[in-house]
């Protein structure tokens, strides 16, 4: 069965909505700093491909741990300041650098993700519609993971869920599912 | 998500029992803070892992909540513990250098009841993973020191930051008693030790450089390179507290950059842990206390917002022990 670019692009955003309401964080319990020496070579090495796109073995593994724990993506986007205890705002704050604001356009996300489905549906597609959104959803994952590195200590007290990542695969995958449909001739039919 | 509920509840209840719970007059309680986890509340007060449990029924190691009230037993109530419950072997010369693996072992268990960093084990041993296998000789103190003690023979392993310096840090033939490390950031986005020296001398400091340890960011020196400053070299008192007892046993590490902008790189912060983690074994080996791990903020008598925002405070608090003042 050959599945359309809609079809893809419409599952796509369905899997980072649900995801946004999925579980994206919980506080790691002790022992996530035991292991010094492992911290230092992960922090020292220079691997894009790990820190951009892939996830690390230890993201992996979390997953199988208590999946229905932690603040939802709907939580991190309406964190306050002053919540300490608060795993949703301790993500926030690595995310978007504070709380408030700037993490309310997380919300974004999702309406993103609802845009680009959209405008995959239209036929012919509005190519510089589809070129904006493109660009915004790739930049939005391209942002999202280089704040998550440049805070790696920081993300060690956190543990991602699987609602992040389903939202960062799902917005992703469907920012290149745009790309591939606009780089297509528009008389091709997908 | 029902079991999700059910942890909240669990939580809430072992909240309510620890908060109900009688304590005992000599006992201390201590708040939860973001980062603390029962192992660094062992480090900080001295106790041991199982005795804090035991003090607190209920209580959900796995899931502290920040705000929650923790019994710390006193020192009179762990000699007087049970059997037991022992508090762990702590590595005190007497307690043999050397542990056979047994079945069950892991390096965070062996680490927890020799009262030791799994970082420790991992490079007394030459480990490069955490595997390890039943019957296996494991090192579980730093090495002995051959002859002089304090005029750093060192620890042994693999550093990727510190090996580059590793002769220098050692060079200092005399002892100095460290009681503390203090982090700083630059405040500036670029510099080096050269430029710092000239800096503090210009304002009047005749030893110059104010720092003993300077970790560059990619500016003026590499990025997460060490660079180590005259004021080690000689052993003299830093520079870079306001208060000149501190400064009489506080080392001085600064971070280049300016942390209320931008974050550390990360080659930054892997250089300090491995620089505060080979200047504790260093003190160990040496027989002095491990020297305690604190940022600017929370020492000086006066306030300032040094090392930054951005700076990982809290993640490094978890890392080398909770700063609880003195």
């Amino acid at each position: 069965m050959k599945l359309s670019s809609i079809q893809i692009g419409w599952t796509l955003t369905v899997v980072t909505a649900v995801g946004f309401l999925m579980p994206w964080a919980r506080f790691a319990p002790p022992g996530a700093f035991a292991d010094q020496a492992a911290i230092v070579a992960q922090l020292a090495a220079d691997d894009w491909l790990r820190d951009y796109v892939l996830m690390t073995r230890r993201d992996w593994r979390l997953l199988r741990q208590n999946p229905a724990a932690g603040a939802t993506g709907f939580q991190v986007a309406l964190a306050e300041r002053g919540d300490a205890d608060d795993a949703a705002r301790a993500l926030a704050e690595i995310l978007c650098g504070g709380t408030g604001f700037k993490n309310k356009l997380l919300a974004l996300i999702p309406l993103l993700a609802v845009g680009g489905a959209l405008t995959l549906t239209r036929r012919p597609p509005a190519r510089r519609w589809l070129a904006a959104l493109t660009v915004a959803e790739l930049a939005v994952c391209v942002a999202l993971r280089w704040q998550l590195r440049a805070a790696y200590v920081d993300r060690l007290a956190l543990e991602l869920n699987w609602g992040w990542w389903l939202t960062w695969y799902g917005l992703a995958l469907l920012a290149l599912t745009q790309l591939a449909r606009l780089l297509l001739p528009s008389q091709v039919k997908w | 998500m029902l079991s999700g509920v059910r942890a909240w509840y669990l939580l809430t209840l072992s909240g309510l029992m620890s908060l109900l719970a009688v304590t005992d007059s000599r006992a201390i309680t201590h708040t939860i803070k973001p980062g603390d986890t029962l192992y660094s509340l062992s480090r900080v007060y001295g106790v041991s892992v199982n005795s804090i449990t035991a003090a607190n029924p209920g209580l959900d190691a796995t899931a502290l909540r920040v705000g929650q009230q923790v019994t710390i037993p006193d020192q009179a109530e762990r000699a007087a513990a049970p059997p037991a419950d022992p508090p762990p072997a702590p590595a005190t010369p007497s307690a043999p250098p050397v542990y056979v693996v047994k079945k069950g072992d892991t390096l965070t268990t062996i680490a927890r009841q020799r009262q030791v960093t799994v970082s420790d084990l991992k490079v007394w041993n030459r480990l490069t993973t955490t595997q390890i296998r039943v019957g296996q000789k494991l090192r579980v103190a730093a090495p002995a020191t051959p002859s002089a003690p304090a005029a750093g023979a060192g620890a042994t392993g693999k550093y990727l930051f510190v090996s580059k310096v590793k002769k220098q840090i050692d060079a200092p033939r005399r002892a100095h008693a460290w009681k503390y490390i203090v982090v700083h950031h630059s405040g500036s986005g670029s510099g080096n030790a050269r430029i710092f020296d000239y800096y503090h001398r210009s304002r009047g400091m005749e030893n110059g450089l104010a720092y003993h340890f300077v970790i560059g960011n990619g500016s003026e020196s590499g990025d997460g390179e060490i660079e180590v400053g005259g004021r080690w070299s000689r052993q003299l008192p830093g520079g870079h507290l306001r208060s000149d007892g501190q400064n009489e046993v506080a080392i001085g590490i600064c971070l280049v950059g300016n942390f209320d902008r931008e974050r550390p790189t990360r080659k930054q912060i892997a250089a300090l842990i491995e620089l505060v983690n080979y200047l504790g074994q260093r003190a160990t080996a040496a027989d002095y206390p491990r020297p305690r791990f604190v940022l600017h903020r929370d020492i000086n008598i006066r306030p300032t917002d040094c090392p930054g925002r951005n700076f990982p405070a809290a993640a490094m608090y978890q890392m080398f022990g909770a700063w609880q003042g003195e």
